[in-house]
């Protein structure tokens, strides 16, 4: 390698040279301008922690239920209350309790305030409160990196984080609804600080029905499989029986696919994800296959996009081998791709 | 009392601004490829850093604005704005010899990377960001931001050799003619 890549000095004068020949195009904002958005910002975030103050009164503080790594996670407790559907526009405050193994448990005022262009999240943990854009789905750091809480739908009885934390276990606190709205929140408190991200949530309605921000219009109900799909935030994942789910970052190529069971003793295992575009005569081939044994293979097209969902069930202990995957195309060829 | 010292957190940051407005303007420009899009990053950017200008130090802030400029774009990003690239990709088929094109032309081949990529080459090879700053302000591990690196070192070569092969061509042509 060149010492001008070693350095990478060509791309650096290629990024200097771009930027040189933009600056002519570039304005600077007004300072004017800038100090009084930032004054207005201030103003409203001192409203908020006004507001949220008198409505603490309305309290409620999240169970909780540990949770180990990896994917194979107890289940989540169920919110404590659900009323009727509120209108998604409507602020509401409610005070969330993160525990800690040791020391004070964190407490934490959330109000929310939608609106049709976003809307806002103030969050008060005792030293200050910072804004957040309402994004529900999307994690707000709390006052320690450890610490996530996210807004979800108030339909959502447990949920977790993609990618998951990749050492140490979570906490998870919620999700709760906050009151009179048709937001709840959830709290993640994790034993190391996740290094990788940004994250999202998937959440389960009680149904076991998984959730992306996408909507659950892209999950393949194969029984006590649900093969889902996130395009847009570039997840996918399995889910076995209910609110336990397999959870990885959606690849690029024409074969994704992921292997889980309801839990790590299991006898039976699932291979399942994706194929891009139309698949048929989907086969399967395990690398060594030992005391594995395939078992059904069942495919579905997934709504609304043009890929197929497919689920091969495996029996007989645990987590196995690698698998080649084959499959009739579109163009009537036969293509095939690691598992 | 009171105006007094917003006077002086006004004029705090006024100098703040002038000094780190221009670097801002760039980093924008390069993660977004427009500079209507820049501006107005940088300037939400800059109006978040103001609101928390009382906890920021002063030799934080350009890093803190930064970060915050960064995670707008990927809030935006998030929040279904889509990406945000050029409205219009020039061809690359001609040899940039005057200053929009080359800009064009930069931001055209900018534009081909995948945003994370992009951010990660423009933080550690624009901003001269170490690998570990990178992945705090993106939220990757340090793997995360070599691997992204690595691959949008890769592809941008590949673009940059191929822009300038074909230029050559071009000027070959222009030479025969």
């Amino acid at each position: 390698m060149s010492s001008l890549q070693t350095d990478h000095q060509d791309v650096r004068t290629f990024l200097r040279s771009a930027t040189d020949a933009a600056a002519t195009a570039l304005h600077a904002p007004a300072p004017d301008a800038i100090i009084g958005l930032g004054a207005q910002r201030i103003r409203r975030r001192r409203l908020a922690a006004a507001g949220s103050g008198l409505a603490a009164l309305a309290i409620v503080t999240f169970g909780t239920t540990a949770l180990g790594g990896g994917f194979h996670r107890a289940d989540l407790r169920p919110a404590q209350s659900t009323s009727s559907a509120a209108d998604p526009m409507r602020p509401g405050t409610v005070k969330v309790v993160v525990p800690r193994n040791a020391g004070a448990d964190t407490t934490y005022v959330v109000s929310i305030f939608p609106d049709t262009s976003g809307g806002h999240v103030y969050v008060q943990d005792g030293t200050g409160t910072s804004e957040n854009d309402f994004a529900p789905g999307f994690p707000i750091e709390g006052a320690t990196p450890d610490i996530r809480l996210v807004i979800l739908p108030a339909d959502a009885v447990s949920a977790d984080l993609l990618p998951a934390a990749p050492t140490g276990g979570v906490i998870s606190s919620g999700p709760t609804r906050v009151p009179g709205t048709a937001w709840s929140v959830m709290a993640f408190r994790y034993d190391f600080a996740p290094t990788s991200g940004p994250a999202t949530a998937i959440w389960f309605r009680a149904d076991g029905t998984p959730v992306t921000r996408s909507g659950a219009g892209s999950v393949v109900d194969f029984g006590e499989v649900k093969v889902w799909l996130d395009k847009d935030a570039d997840r996918a994942g399995l889910s076995v029986d209910g609110n336990r789910g397999a959870f990885a970052m959606a690849g690029h190529g024409p074969l994704n696919a992921f292997e889980m069971s309801k839990s790590p003793d299991a006898k039976t295992w699932f291979i399942g994800g994706f194929i891009e575009g139309p698949a048929t005569n989907i086969r399967a081939t395990l690398d060594k296959a030992g005391q594995r044994q395939l078992g059904d293979i069942r495919a579905k097209p997934i709504p609304g996009t043009a890929w197929t969902a497919f689920v091969i069930q495996v029996m007989t202990g645990g987590p196995g081998p690698a698998a080649t995957i084959t499959w009739t195309g579109a163009d009537g060829q036969q293509h095939s791709g690691r598992a | 009392m009171f105006g007094s010292a917003k006077a002086e957190r006004d004029a705090a940051f006024t100098e703040f601004m002038r000094a780190a407005t221009p670097s801002l303007l760039r980093t924008a420009w390069l993660l977004t490829g427009s500079a209507d899009t820049a501006h107005d990053l940088v300037q939400a950017a800059l109006v978040k850093t103001y609101a928390a200008w009382s906890r920021v130090r002063r030799e934080d802030a350009v890093a803190y604005a930064r970060r915050v400029l960064v995670n707008e774009k990927t809030d935006r990003w998030r929040k279904g704005h889509g990406e945000i690239t050029v409205a219009e990709l020039p061809e690359a088929a001609q040899r940039m010899s005057t200053t929009v094109e080359d800009r064009d032309e930069a931001a055209r081949l900018l534009a081909l990377l995948p945003d994370q990529q992009r951010r990660v080459i423009v933080l550690r090879y624009y901003n001269d960001l170490s690998e570990q700053a990178v992945a705090e302000i993106l939220g990757l591990s340090v793997g995360g931001v070599k691997s992204s690196a690595s691959r949008g070192l890769a592809a941008l070569r590949v673009q940059l050799a191929a822009a300038s092969s074909t230029s050559t061509a071009a000027t070959t042509e222009g030479r025969v003619r």
